[in-house]
């Protein structure tokens, strides 16, 4: 506020310095087009106005000019760059690229019933790191892989304490997906992972599994989305699922290579 | 490759200036092929793509099994699948599309397609016709590719004829066989044996296992002809072969061991008669069983798994043959009757189908050869097949002859597609054959099993069908100089509702359920040549040559349509484009051979230098689209280099060879073929004749 009030003097002051100097008294715009309005541009480089909330109704209305505004009783003005207005720094992109070689997942076995039982091992985009707290965004096992959101499915999961989900897409490109889709999102459930587990078996997952070889590979073009523990945003894509990437040394599998980039931003939708 | 051909023609250069009179070993005489059209034919005449090994070469290359001498062929490579069986892949496509034939008539037990090649004996073979391209309309399914027809020798000379040979081999080989022959005007017997021994071998010594374990098997057969009159002739085969090899495995760090047992017997019967001078008609039956029995156990004798196998074939036919002048009419019908009782099949399945064919081959002035040929299967759970062949050949001039054949094949679907009932316990998957899907999954569903379903119900089993195909041949041969024959064919193959298995529901416990379906489509085209140059008649030479060029119809579209994208470890994934891609798994778009054979006769003395090369190709995807593009890891190309020599004195001969002289390998792809190795082999002929 008080950055806001000094602009707002400086301002001010080039104006009468300007006036001083010529006749023709110079207009000030802001970055909404309107002479003296309060409208300002954020970190962002994205034009925010203030607006009227109703605290009470909840109902936002935009400001061209704060001049002459009668507020009732449950109305407060909100500025720009107000703290309690979402809008502002909104889109901003906190990226962070990252690349994580090796997580190992292969400390599993396969039950006479099919049901992989194991450890996970968990980890935190935020961090970039494999974590041990309740700080986890996404876990792995074998080809499994979990998110910290929604409820536990299998046996031997970890509990889910975070807003965590998931979506794959499809045919594309990690710098291909840029946008953010909310709808999209799926938490884990007592019926199904948000990330689909088929062993590869007919690629609805991340991965496919060879029946000739018994190779997993991952399916070229499906980028995993996710939302982290926290409600952050990740996108994902995952390399090798094999020691080093090599396959002859490492023929189980269980390691997981990826590429990630982190949306540290919670209200940014895109990448 | 530019360097080895020049090595190659070096010795042509230095050989051809010490020419030598006097020949034996190519005759002029007509060579005559039977698989072409089922009935005796001019090679030359023929207007389909085909081509005959002799005797003589089988001889003198060392082969002891099927595989050894045809992977010297041209457009043949044999390759090996995950359950190591060795296969043959012609004009580009499959194992499972080439129809093989001994005398005629087929050899069961293939296992995911493939037949075995090391089960075939070449002890006691006359010659091995290769007919390539499409040929249902003659044999029926299977004859995509083509047909591989063994023919054994037969008794020629009157009187008592007989041949003992003992081959000994690297990795403790040991081979031998006795044929005993005996022959009458009117009566002719024939028994032969063939046994071969070896201790395997282990390309990787660091593992826990062994490359190829050690066996033995023997090739027992009779054959008994006899002349009832001038006109009417019968004959019987037998024969049985069994195989025994050790087998080991290791589960949980545990050594398991066991044994894969194989036996085929057959039997067979036709009466030929002879009605006129241009009519005659035969009627055989041949009945034939092909069993395994695979186990391994546990240290303590507790059973790991057990497995058999047990398929049987009788098949009886009729033909009527009428010939005159350049033309030749063939009408058949047959009745086949196919039985397979095995594991991972709840049932014993056992069809009947019935075929009919007829065929013309019609000489028309001496310029023209013109055959048509239709065949009609009738089959009863799937639909029956109409086969249809039509090949012209146009004699330009005395040296060049024009060939071009279109014809159409098909495959119908086999046992373990219809009837495979399979659960993988350890991966969690089942694959149920289309017969019993239907049932099954309705069982599992109205049991509340099922969680998802990917077919309506309705579909599922209902419409699995055979593999249909079509195949073009355009070919000339061409006598650049009396000593120098050119040959080439351009082919192509185009094979649709190719038969796949397709996920059809996941279980509420996360397991996948297969299916098998009509759905893709492959094509396969390019060029066979071979060149054979007779410099003298003791030096030949010749180098045949495959351009191949094979493509997966469904996976160009997604790429056109830009669905599919390559996996980079360093940098992600990428779209693929129209160029990228490369073809179908396990083809090489250049194979090429070479074969040189010296002789010298006043010295009894042959020699050969063989050498076989076949560019590079891939036996999976290697980036994460299941398609081969050309950014995929591949096996690079390869030479194999072979060599003999044969030394004869009075009636016995000595060969001794090295195959492999480059000590080619590659321990995890290519486990069939052995690093280099050496053999001698002793061959006593023992000829009485007898007097009239």
């Amino acid at each position: 506020m008080n950055k806001t009030k000094l602009t707002l003097v400086a301002a001010i002051s080039v104006a009468i310095s300007f006036t001083s100097c010529d006749k023709e008294t110079p207009k000030v715009f802001d970055c909404n087009g309107i002479e003296n309005g309060v409208a300002m541009i954020d970190s962002c480089g994205e034009c925010q106005q203030a607006y009227i909330y109703d605290y009470v109704t909840h109902q936002t209305q935009m400001l061209e000019d704060t001049s002459d505004i009668e507020l009732s009783s449950t109305e407060m003005i909100v500025f720009p760059n107000s703290p309690s207005n979402p809008f502002w720094n909104a889109n901003c992109n906190q990226l962070v690229s990252g690349y994580f070689s090796n997580l190992n997942a292969s400390n599993y076995t396969i039950d006479t019933l099919g049901n992989q039982i194991g450890e996970y091992t968990k980890f935190s985009f935020s961090e970039g790191d494999i974590v041990d707290g309740g700080n986890w965004d996404i876990g792995f096992s074998g080809t499994t892989i979990i998110v910290n959101g929604g409820s536990v499915f299998g046996v031997n999961e970890p509990n889910r304490t975070g807003v965590a989900a998931a979506y794959i897409v499809e045919g594309t490109t990690l710098s291909d997906v840029t946008i953010i889709d909310e709808s999209l999102f799926l938490q884990d459930s007592e019926t199904a992972l948000s990330i689909t587990d088929d062993s590869g078996a007919n690629d609805s997952g991340w991965c496919h599994y060879d029946f000739t070889t018994h190779m997993i590979s991952p399916i070229a073009g499906k980028i995993l989305v996710f939302r982290t523990h926290d409600g952050k945003f990740a996108k994902m894509e995952i390399l090798s699922f094999y020691n080093n990437m090599n396959p002859s040394t490492n023929p189980y599998g269980g390691y997981f290579t990826f590429n990630y980039v982190y949306q540290a931003n919670s209200t940014a939708l895109n990448f | 490759m530019n360097k080895l051909i020049l090595v190659f023609f070096c010795p042509i250069i230095c050989f051809s200036q010490t020419a030598i009179d006097t020949s034996l070993m190519l005759s002029e005489l007509e060579e005559i092929i039977i698989s072409a059209t089922k009935s005796e034919k001019a090679l030359d005449k023929l207007p389909i793509p085909t081509t005959i090994i002799s005797s003589t070469e089988i001889y003198e290359s060392g082969a002891v099994t099927l595989d050894d001498i045809l992977e010297e062929q041209t457009g043949i490579i044999t390759t090996t699948n995950y359950i190591g069986g060795e296969g043959v892949q012609l004009q580009g496509l499959d194992p499972s599309y080439t129809l093989i034939l001994v005398d005629g008539l087929p050899i069961i037990g293939r296992s995911a397609g493939i037949l075995d090649l090391k089960r075939i004996s070449v002890n006691d073979i006359e010659k091995i016709e290769i007919v390539r391209g499409a040929s249902s309309s003659l044999y029926g399914s299977e004859a995509i590719g083509g047909v591989i027809n063994i023919i054994t020798k037969e008794n020629k000379k009157i009187g008592f004829n007989s041949d003992i040979s003992l081959k000994l081999a690297s990795y403790n080989t040991l081979n031998s066989s006795i044929n005993i022959k005996y022959k009458t005007n009117k009566f002719q017997i024939g028994n032969s044996f063939h046994f071969i021994q070896s201790d395997g071998y282990d390309l990787n010594e660091n593992d826990d296992y062994q490359t190829v374990t050690p066996f033995y098997n023997f090739t027992l057969s009779n054959n008994i002809k006899y002349f009832i009159s001038e006109k009417i002739n019968i004959e019987s085969k037998v024969s049985l072969f069994q195989e025994q090899q050790e087998e080991t495995g290791i589960y949980n760090s545990e050594t398991l061991d066991g044994n894969n047992n194989q036996e085929n017997f057959t039997t067979y019967l036709i009466i030929k008669h002879l009605i006129s001078e241009n009519i005659k008609h035969e009627l055989d039956y041949y009945f034939t069983n092909y069993k395994t029995q695979q186990f391994l156990d546990f240290q303590n004798g507790e059973s790991f798994s057990d497995s058999y196998f047990n398929q049987k074939l009788r098949k009886s036919e009729y033909k009527f043959i009428y010939n005159k002048n350049k033309n030749n009419v063939i009408l058949g019908m047959g009745i086949n009757n196919e039985s397979l009782d095995r594991t991972d099949f709840s049932i014993i399945p056992n069809n009947t189908s019935t075929y009919s064919f007829l065929q013309f081959d019609i000489g028309i002035r001496d310029k023209i050869n013109l055959i048509t040929g239709s065949r009609y299967d009738y089959y009863k759970i799937y639909s029956s097949q109409f086969s249809n062949k039509v090949a012209l050949s146009y004699f330009i001039s005395k040296n060049t002859t024009i060939k071009s054949s279109v014809g159409t094949g098909y495959k119908t679907p086999d046992f373990r597609q219809l009837y495979f009932d399979f659960a993988n316990s350890t991966n969690g998957y089942t694959v149920l054959g289309s017969i019993i899907a239907k049932d099954r999954i309705t069982f599992l569903d109205n049991n509340g099993e099922i969680q998802e379903l990917f077919y309506p119900i309705d579909h599922i089993g209902t419409s699995l069908d055979s593999e249909n195909s079509l195949n073009i041949n355009l070919g000339i041969t061409h006598k650049i100089h009396t000593k120098i024959n050119l040959d080439v064919n351009f082919f192509k193959n185009d094979i649709y509702n190719l038969i796949e298995p397709k996920l059809i529901a996941n279980r509420n416990n996360g397991n996948s359920i297969f299916s098998y379906f009509n759905v893709s489509e492959v094509q396969t085209k390019g060029l066979e040549s071979n060149i054979d140059i007779k410099f003298t008649n003791n030096l030949s030479f010749n180098v045949g040559y495959q351009l191949l060029f094979s493509e997966d119809v469904d996976a160009i579209n997604k790429i056109k349509n830009g669905d599919v994208f390559a996996l980079d470890v360093e940098n992600g994934s990428f779209k693929l484009s129209e160029d990228d891609y490369y073809s179908l798994f396990n083809r090489s778009r250049h194979t090429a051979n070479a074969k040189i054979y010296y002789s010298i006769p006043s010295k009894k003395l042959s020699l050969n230098l063989r050498t076989t090369y076949r560019s590079k190709f891939a036996l999976f995807d290697s980036n994460g689209n299941s398609i081969l593009d050309k950014y995929d890891e591949f096996i690079s190309g390869y030479f194999i280099l072979n060599s003999g020599v044969t030394k004869t004195f009075y009636n016995t001969s000595v060969q001794i060879g090295i195959n492999n002289i480059l000590n080619y390998s590659n321990v995890n792809y290519l486990s069939h073929i052995s690093g280099r190795n050496y053999f001698i082999n002793l061959n006593i002929k023992l000829n009485k004749k007898q007097k009239k």
